[in-house]
């Protein structure tokens, strides 16, 4: 294909390919990079194919966020869950590049709590995924991405703010840890790092897994795993783009193990295309639905100086809630504004004293994911629990309580068409004021479990050890194995997860 | 090409838009981005800054799937049609003034029907996004760098890194 030591374009290539491998692995990932690096570091040979193009991160840093999205989220960054019945129009961000969604995360760094490990191994019987099981790859993860706290001096002024109206509310707040090497506090971490310091895993994975002679090739579409007497023996498909943009070269690669790792979204879809059946299959997907809520401040606040994500709380645990300080870039931000003409221009003037706070929930699932008639992507369908929708709901007011004892003299609740609250009374009237859900501004950045694991087929797609049931040879190392949602970022807890996956592969060394 | 845009051999070819679409598209962000003059009255940007933000939303629907095109045509169609039933006002989108326009995408991000609601804001948050990343709709926000995507302004007394340090 080219020479080693670099990723390759694949819409540069003159032509298809046909080789093989060892491993080939479908998506480069928080998953598919770093099964990919981890077996080429135990000396396998190893071809990952990833669907998105390739930008390196210089190119990366002088994008525009609404360019960063239609080059490197899945589906231009205009993805939505649709509805059904009483839930909101969920905004969907997922990556569709070389590191796919590790260059768009904040950088958050969460282990799976200790109560959804313990959910796992007990209720699921998947014993193999205990905290202690987890404890190694946990480790080897962080010890890659330079995983750390957040300094207190990193905090953008919105943030200190949450904190403050937090605290007078006793509820406590702590440090989030994040995979930054250099930070200097961009604040819009989600198109891309200016300064390159996020350790996605394109800059902490990737790197060495082409330097033990990995191929990376970008823009090849995989369109099915091949499977001979009964088992997978490799993957074909297209390349994508190219000069005219047109329909590209076929390619094929054999290799007696084959990793799918494109993510929640598309596994389940290639798994299907590849004669995979099972009444789980991209079905109980999770997505941490979120609301961010902005409050305005008399003095500046001028949030976009500082990290984007640098505290948490659990305070609302139980009630499947978790507190996050975040941001956004300001365009982004301008555009959820309320109103239209001089009534949204005149809240676009006031920016520089908006705070942004922010929540997610924990929730049971709902989402599904099927073929599309127009095309390669998948339809995403969402049906929120009623207990889900009651919990972003109070995540709104939890949000504004904290807003107003913080000292903002109005709160802009996310829900389309409500002007902004300047009273604690006006903001807990919404709580429980007859909505339709679908007027609630709501954002998801985790879809997990399309393909889950289970210690039994007809409960779940995938082994413990991410082998899928029927199918000999073909493995899953991304979110979609995760058995249920975690209630917090998703991104170490997938490379932690296919951290065990590939220690398990390289174990047993399969060769060509 | 459209200004602003750095070509780029990773991006699908330009698309053009069949006229009724760009008109549609034209009147929408005529109305998201109208402000008051120093008189006060009413004005829609310059004609060249819609055309911009046209010609890159397009290139930027392009960059999805089917779904997402198909969607972003039945948004603008909706858009067309929905006034007599929004604002009573028995005209299509394209033929309200001004001001009947951002009355009626006001009124539609208030309806109490939340799909009215979120069929504005699909089209909304895109056309703003594009317009508050450059010019003179990013001074707006008072964003106190000299690009969207320029690193942040160094911090005095906080040495070389400005936030005092990375996070790790």
């Amino acid at each position: 294909m080219s020479a080693a030591g670099e990723i390759v374009h694949g819409r540069a290539l003159p032509g298809g390919f046909d080789e093989g491998a060892d491993v080939v692995v479908v998506g480069s990932g928080a998953g598919g990079a770093v099964v990919a690096t981890l077996l080429a570091e135990a000396g396998l040979r190893v071809v990952v194919l990833e669907e998105g193009p390739y930008y390196r991160p210089e190119e990366i840093a002088g994008f525009r966020p609404t360019e960063a999205m239609r080059r490197m989220w899945r589906e231009a960054g205009l993805l939505a869950a649709f509805g059904v019945g009483q839930t909101p129009l969920i905004g969907v961000t997922v990556g569709r590049n070389v590191g796919g969604s590790s260059v768009h995360t904040g950088g958050v760094c969460f282990r799976v709590p200790p109560a959804v490990h313990d959910e796992w191994a007990r209720l699921h019987g998947l014993r193999e995924l205990s905290e202690r099981a987890f404890e190694d790859a946990y480790l080897d993860v962080e010890r890659r991405l330079h995983v750390g706290e957040v300094p207190a001096a990193d905090r953008s002024l919105s943030t200190k703010k949450f904190v403050e109206g937090a605290s007078k509310l006793g509820i406590p707040m702590r440090p989030i840890r994040r995979n930054t090497q250099g930070c200097e506090g961009n604040g819009r971490c989600n198109f891309g790092c200016p300064k390159g310091a996020k350790m996605s895993v394109d800059l902490s994975y990737l790197p060495g897994a082409v330097g033990l002679g990995a191929r990376v090739v970008s823009d090849a579409l995989v369109e099915r795993v091949l499977v001979e007497r009964g088992r997978a023996v490799g993957v074909e498909g297209r390349l994508l783009g190219g000069p005219a943009g047109g329909r590209g070269a076929r390619f094929r690669v054999r290799a007696p193990t084959v990793v799918a790792a494109c993510g929640t979204l598309h596994t389940p879809l290639l798994l299907h295309a590849s004669g995979v059946r099972s009444p789980h299959l991209g079905r109980h997907i999770t997505l941490h639905p979120a609301v961010r809520l902005c409050a305005l401040f008399d003095d500046e606040v001028r949030g976009w100086d500082g990290a984007l994500q640098s505290v948490y709380s659990d305070h609302y645990a139980g009630d499947g809630i978790t507190l996050v300080g975040v941001y956004t870039a300001v365009n982004v931000l301008a555009s959820a504004l309320p109103g239209a003409g001089p009534a949204h221009r005149q809240w676009v003037r006031q920016l520089p004293r908006l705070g942004v706070f922010g929540a997610m929930v924990h929730d049971e699932g709902g989402g599904a994911v099927r073929p599309s008639a127009l095309g390669r992507e998948g339809v995403l369908s969402y049906e929120m629990a009623a207990r889900d929708l009651s919990r972003l709901r109070r995540a709104i007011t939890v949000l504004g309580e904290i807003a107003f004892a913080a000292g903002a003299s109005k709160v802009f609740p996310p829900i389309f068409g409500v002007p902004p609250a300047s009273t604690l009374a006006e903001l807990r009237a919404l709580e429980t004021a007859p909505l339709d859900p679908r007027r609630i501004e709501c954002i998801a950045f985790h879809p997990l479990g399309s393909a889950r694991m289970a210690n039994d087929p007809r409960r779940g797609v995938t082994a413990a050890d991410g082998s899928v049931y029927g199918l000999e040879g073909l493995y899953v190392a991304d979110g979609s194995v995760l058995p249920t949602s975690i209630g917090v970022n998703s991104q170490e807890p997938i490379m932690a997860m296919a951290t065990r996956i590939a220690w398990g592969l390289r174990d047993r060394r399969p060769r060509a | 090409m459209s200004v602003g845009l750095r070509p780029d051999d990773r991006d699908p070819p330009a698309p053009r838009w069949p006229e009724g679409r760009v008109r549609r598209a034209r009147a929408v962000v005529e109305a998201l981005l109208a402000d008051r003059d120093a008189r006060g009255a009413l004005v829609a940007p310059p004609a060249a800054e819609c055309d911009r933000l046209v010609g890159e939303f397009a290139l930027w629907v392009a960059s999805g799937s089917n779904n997402v095109l198909t969607g972003f045509r039945l948004f603008f169609v909706l858009l067309e049609i929905l006034p007599p039933f929004v604002v009573g006002r028995l005209a299509p989108m394209t033929r309200l003034s001004l001001a009947e326009r951002v009355a009626y995408f006001e009124a539609l991000e208030g309806s109490r029907l939340g799909l009215l609601a979120s069929l504005f804001v699909a089209v909304k948050l895109p056309l703003c996004a594009l317009a508050y990343e450059g010019g003179d709709s990013l001074s707006l926000t008072g964003f106190d760098r000299t690009g969207i995507a320029v690193r942040r302004l160094p911090v005095a007394g906080a040495g070389a890194t400005p936030a005092g340090g990375g996070g790790a």
